[in-house]
């Protein structure tokens, strides 16, 4: 009796976790799709300053004037790292890839590191003591608002030189089933500058207001915003994927509970009615013989 | 005649359709691109577009980024763009009273820069949507 009672308990609690991760699963689910929006919709914007780069940066002289975005500072080997992760657990092998490769890469002592997202920032702050700065990711999709703070981080450390690059950890998304983290140059910004988009005809006659060095800067810094700002979306998105997959994964397990356990307490119940009436008869079978 | 022109912000393409004249804020000044203008790259101000789509005029509050006219087409990729009918007077007039209020408490000088550009943004669209109501 104890034990059909124990079983239906197991088979409610196994119930209540699939309905739970179900509703995580469709949450992930809703929250990807208007991820993978946002991705899309950014998209022109920044193909078409990625044009406007190259056309810019097809001749301007990058080693001396305004332009410090380009510039490599040769002798200094220090690196910044921003570090991009979720703020919540629950998204499968996501954030353990991100510590992986975090560890893989963290071999000198003196790089920097920025976070952004809680589930890395217990590990940086742990593992070293060059955490400059961390942020939070927030539970919605991030918004452009987010940037100004880290990129005033990035050019109080880049522009004076304290760092000769600045790196981006992060986790593309591939597909649904497939997000990997990878590891980004920032800085210095590499535009390439061989495509000419215009014809020739045209870019010779092209005006540039006020001149090509402040214009190409300015562009700079929006490049560098998009750039980051494009790789939260996609963090975000790959976060969605992860949770959603995964939780896909525990509402199955919990099915299959459910099941296995279902069966456990249907023989249990039949063993006990089976044993009932075993015990009603042969009762009845010594009464008949006295 | 008419050219093709779009405004594309970092959050989506806002506009994007054949006009046959617009005007356009830049840190030159105001200018005026038609048909065949010459190719030209330049930084926009914070300010108002009116475009002329088949002698309807349509206005749009933009706020920093670039200009590009090239031979095949128009793009102005704006940091913050918004069509005048889709202003919300409510929402700018609570935007505007929230940045004011800021601005009277102590804070440091980044912050006062960010709120400052949230008032003119707020301003701007006010001034925009009324065009619209009338």
């Amino acid at each position: 009796m104890a034990n059909t009672q124990a079983l239906k308990r197991r088979i409610k609690t196994a119930q209540n976790i699939s309905k739970t991760t179900k509703a995580f699963q469709m949450i992930a689910a809703s929250r990807l799709r208007r991820a993978q929006n946002a991705v899309l919709a950014s998209r022109p914007y920044v193909t078409k300053l990625t044009e406007i780069s190259r056309n810019l940066a097809s001749d301007v002289d990058f080693t001396e004037g305004s332009n410090a975005y380009f510039k490599t500072n040769k002798n200094m080997t220090k690196n910044l790292y921003i570090i991009i992760s979720p703020d919540k657990g629950l998204c499968g092998g996501l954030i353990a890839n991100l510590v992986r490769e975090y560890l893989k890469i963290n071999k000198k002592t003196d790089d920097l590191f920025i976070t952004v997202g809680k589930k890395i920032e217990g590990t940086v702050a742990g593992s070293t003591k060059n955490l400059v700065a961390s942020f939070p990711f927030g539970l919605t999709l991030p918004s452009f608002e987010m940037i100004s703070p880290i990129k005033t981080l990035i050019d109080e450390y880049y522009l004076t030189g304290k760092v000769g690059a600045v790196k981006i950890i992060t986790t593309k998304f591939n597909s649904v089933f497939s997000q990997k983290p990878i590891v980004l140059d920032l800085l210095p910004l590499a535009i390439e500058s061989s495509e000419k988009n215009d014809t020739l005809e045209e870019s010779n006659i092209k005006l540039f207001e006020p001149s090509k060095d402040i214009l190409l800067s300015e562009v700079a810094k929006r490049f560098i915003e998009m750039t980051l700002f494009q790789n939260l979306l996609e963090s975000y998105a790959s976060e969605q994927a992860a949770r959603m997959v995964a939780m896909q994964n525990s509402t199955d397990n919990a099915n299959d509970m459910v099941s296995s356990l279902r069966l456990l307490y249907n023989k249990a119940r039949q063993e006990k009615i089976t044993k009932e009436i075993l015990d009603i008869t042969s009762a009845a079978v010594a009464l008949a013989a006295e | 005649m008419t050219f093709h022109l779009s405004i594309i912000t970092p959050e989506k393409t806002i506009f994007d359709n054949e006009v046959s004249e617009a005007t356009i804020p830049t840190i030159g000044g105001e200018v005026t691109i038609l048909p065949n203008h010459v190719p030209v790259f330049t930084q926009l101000q914070g300010g108002e577009i009116i475009l002329n789509i088949n002698g309807k005029t349509e206005h749009f509050a933009v706020e920093g980024g670039f200009l590009d006219v090239s031979q095949k087409s128009t793009t102005i990729l704006a940091d913050f763009a918004v069509h005048g009918k889709d202003i919300s007077v409510a929402a700018a007039e609570e935007a505007k009273r929230r940045a004011e209020e800021k601005l009277k408490q102590n804070l440091s000088a980044e912050e006062i820069a960010e709120i400052e550009g949230e008032l003119r943004r707020s301003l701007l669209q006010i001034k925009i949507a009324q065009k619209y109501k009338r």
